[in-house]
């Protein structure tokens, strides 16, 4: 499903942020990119949803070479994930649903099912009665939540978050593990980067540590 | 079909939404705007008017032959043949002395002076109709046929219309060429204006491309403001000229009445507001397609 073979990223400046990285990840794995900060863990995810371009090597997604694709098809390639940002990335001037109604806007859903979607997307988030409220009015782990089920709303079949759990303490981040997890379990690829130990330990996942631009473990 | 008609009445539900949201600042742009397309459409109908004054009175003769006061029926009829026969021409009228005296004493008031003349002080006269001559070629004519035996005066009637029509043509060139220059400052005002709700924007625009948004997606509801942004200049700007002119009409007519003639702003034809809107929402949709594509590419 996803696929690296020699992949080196480099950034303006002679910044490497990937080396001769070559994995395979297949359908319904879950997969966490641990590493120390500045490891390539963000760098790999961009891959993937081709927000970056690699320097050298061939990054693919669902058999598709990243490389070759067109400009005029990368949306439609984007739709097929969910992207969890570090940031969140949350509108502050719309409101939760409105929020999380956006890819389903994007993908030209019409209202009732849009309605229908994002009612059980924040229902699967725990945040089914502050559909009306800013995103602004809502706790750190609530943001995190919310931006998991904006991620989650389009049925993606895989799933990219950075740093999920980054600024949320011990239960929180296992509470946002265990989402995670289920959706693995409904048949999702999710991949996680992260140097959170809760989520780690909780998920028991396939891991492929990073350390400065070098997998450590390679994939089989 | 539907998903397309859903998106683009999303855009457009966007687009209102942002112009209800912020009434004072889009009043003020659409006000700015109007301004800007008020201008040449002022300019336009003020020519308009004085076109249709120059046509009116294009259409009289082109010249007058008056004959000697002693011409007999034997004159009149050779120099009848002789005006029938020049190049160009397409009617000619006789004015008998006796018809030329009624019509002055209806027209001008002034019976009682023609009454106390002894006799009828004016001549037989003919009235030439032409087929668009210019200037120089009327010139012409009025000096060979006043050279003419029994000729005693010639006279170019229409060469002033002529020329106020010529100097309207003038005007609506420099017209459509202001319409031009506004209507690229009106384009850089919806360009800015579009620019900065883009910038405004950005992150909302980042996050829709990164979860897969197109740039038609993007675009859309900016496009659709920049659209009503143009929309409501030109109904400002057609206001505008429409008080302007009704304001100005009254002092016009009286002013061009004690000229003896009647001169009046007419009101923009359907059509004209029509393609004045239409124009304007193009020119808009237009500016922000540019500032979008502009957006997006960097």
């Amino acid at each position: 499903m996803i696929r690296f073979e020699h992949v080196d990223k480099r950034y303006p400046g002679g910044i490497i942020a990937l080396q001769d990285v070559s994995l395979r990840i297949e359908r319904g794995e879950l997969v966490v990119i641990a590493g120390a900060s500045g490891a390539g863990k963000s760098t790999m995810l961009k891959l993937i949803a081709a927000v970056e371009q690699p320097s050298a090597g061939r990054v693919s997604v669902n058999d598709e070479d990243l490389r070759g694709l067109r400009a005029r098809a990368l949306p439609y390639l984007r739709r097929q994930l969910g992207l969890v940002f570090q940031d969140h990335k949350l509108l502050f001037d719309r409101s939760v649903f409105d929020n999380v109604a956006l890819p389903l806007a994007i993908a030209g859903l019409g209202r009732k099912e849009t309605s229908r979607r994002v009612d059980a997307a924040l229902d699967k988030v725990g945040l089914l009665g502050r559909s009306h409220a800013s995103p602004i009015a809502l706790s750190g782990g609530e943001q995190q939540r919310l931006c998991i089920a904006r991620a989650i709303v389009h049925r993606p079949a895989i799933l990219l978050a950075d740093e999920p759990t980054g600024n949320l303490d011990p239960d929180h981040a296992g509470a946002i593990a265990t989402l995670f997890e289920s959706f693995n379990r409904a048949g999702v690829t999710v991949v996680i980067a992260t140097h959170d130990r809760v989520v780690i330990e909780r998920l028991r996942p396939r891991r492929l540590d990073l350390q400065a631009g070098r997998l450590l473990e390679a994939a089989p | 079909m539907t998903g397309w008609l859903r998106a683009h009445a999303r855009a457009l539900g966007a687009a209102l939404g942002r112009i209800f949201r912020h009434p004072a600042a889009s009043l003020l742009e659409a006000i700015v705007l109007g301004m800007a397309l008020a201008l040449p459409l002022g300019l336009y109908v003020a020519i308009d008017g004085v076109h249709a004054f120059a046509s009116r009175h294009a259409s009289a003769p082109e010249l007058s032959v008056y004959l000697a006061l002693g011409a007999d029926q034997r004159a009149i009829d050779a120099v009848r043949a002789r005006l029938e026969g020049l190049d160009g021409v397409d009617r000619v009228d006789f004015i008998s002395r006796q018809d030329a005296a009624k019509a002055l004493r209806k027209s001008a008031g002034l019976a009682e002076a023609l009454d106390a003349l002894p006799d009828n002080p004016l001549p037989d006269a003919f009235a030439i109709h032409g087929g668009g001559w210019g200037a120089s070629r009327l010139e012409r004519l009025r000096s060979e046929i006043a050279l003419w035996p029994q000729v005693a005066l010639v006279q170019v009637d229409a060469g002033w219309a002529r020329t106020l029509e010529a100097a309207a043509k003038l005007g609506r060139a420099v017209a459509a060429l202001l319409g031009v220059m506004f209507g690229l400052a009106a384009l850089a005002i919806v360009f800015n204006t579009v620019r900065l709700q883009l910038l405004d924007r950005r992150d909302e625009i980042e996050l829709s491309r990164l979860i897969g948004a197109t740039p038609g997606f993007i675009c859309r509801p900016f496009v659709y403001l920049g659209a009503l942004q143009g929309l409501l200049g030109g109904a400002v700007a057609l206001l505008l000229v429409l008080a302007a002119s009704a304001w100005l009409n009254a002092a016009l007519v009286d002013f061009s009445i004690a000229y003896g003639a009647h001169l009046s702003f007419r009101a923009v034809p359907w059509g004209v507001a029509g393609a004045i809107l239409a124009g304007a929402g193009l020119l808009g949709a237009t500016a922000a397609r540019l500032a979008a594509g502009r957006q997006l590419w960097a």
